[in-house]
């Protein structure tokens, strides 16, 4: 009886092992087929409920408004863009280099209950705010 | 044991896609911070400090902080910048369900490369970047030097 229970289990996580390799073969394939390079560096994100819609607040210092995309797409809002070196083009050395440059991408799962028609974005001080209202 | 079928061909693959892309934001967003000095502060903004011939340029992030209510003074061959970002979570009527940005009072001081006049250092914000300007003293400006032909 006892060996007839061990051999299940160890059948149903034979089952569960294939299922997950075959998942993790489906996710890296779809990751591939989209032929997107991971990006160079990923904002922080804060967001915030209120009653009546969400904020999803973004810092993005240094990167000009223009070079900011913002779009929804399969129920997820993503921000992508690119921040170039803010450092003098006539330097002559660098001392010191935190400030990540290059392409930024961010996508976060919409909550439900919204209207992602009439979602509106602003820009200030390096600082991205996106309202989301609720339904 | 019960094991609830896969039927699903497209949702779950499409959630662990994205429940992948945020583990990678995350370990992309944790491998960022580990050159700040832990422990220090809680949170300090990221510096690019290069150089011109005439002057050494400081450019900090600071997104959201009103660029009048940093304090920036040099001594010596040190420059130090401190401020605040205020913490919005606090606000009323405000429930936050993700909070990655960091808030707080913050202290970043940095050794010059070269001497400065201090007497001459500008600085300006744009866009949550601050650029501190410190004009070089005359000794520590490259001086070019003239090739003659026979």
């Amino acid at each position: 009886m006892r060996h007839t229970i061990l051999t299940q289990s160890h059948q149903d996580l034979g089952h569960l092992a294939r299922h997950m390799t075959d998942i993790m073969h489906r996710v890296l394939h779809s990751s591939f087929s989209t032929g997107q390079k991971p990006p160079d560096w990923v904002p922080a994100v804060d967001i915030c409920e209120m009653c009546d819609h969400w904020e999803v607040i973004v810092e993005l210092a240094g990167v000009r408004r223009e070079d900011i995309e913002v779009y929804t797409e399969n129920r997820h809002l993503t921000i992508t863009g690119w921040r170039h070196d803010p450092t003098s083009p006539e330097k002559i050395g660098l001392h010191q280099m935190e400030i990540e440059q290059g392409q930024f991408r961010r996508r976060i799962l919409l909550p439900a209950g919204v209207n992602d028609d009439a979602i509106a974005a602003r820009y200030r001080d390096g600082m991205l705010r996106i309202r989301i209202p609720k339904r | 044991m019960a094991i609830i079928p896969w039927r699903g061909r497209t949702l779950p693959v499409a959630t662990l896609a994205s429940l992948r892309e945020e583990m990678n934001d995350l370990l992309a967003r944790f491998w960022s911070h580990t050159s700040e000095p832990f422990g220090l502060a809680e949170w300090s903004p990221a510096l690019d400090v290069s150089e011109t011939d005439d002057a050494v340029l400081v450019h900090a992030e600071i997104p959201g902080i009103d660029p009048k209510e940093l304090d920036i003074a040099v001594v010596g061959d040190t420059l130090t910048i401190r401020g605040e970002k205020k913490d919005e979570t606090e606000r009323e009527g405000r429930n936050f369900h993700r909070v990655e940005r960091r808030y707080g009072s913050f202290t970043r001081s940095l050794r010059l490369p070269t001497p400065v006049d201090a007497e001459h250092v500008t600085a300006r914000a744009a866009a949550g970047v601050l650029e501190v300007r410190l004009p070089k003293k005359e000794e520590a400006r490259p001086k070019r030097i003239q090739i003659k032909t026979d």
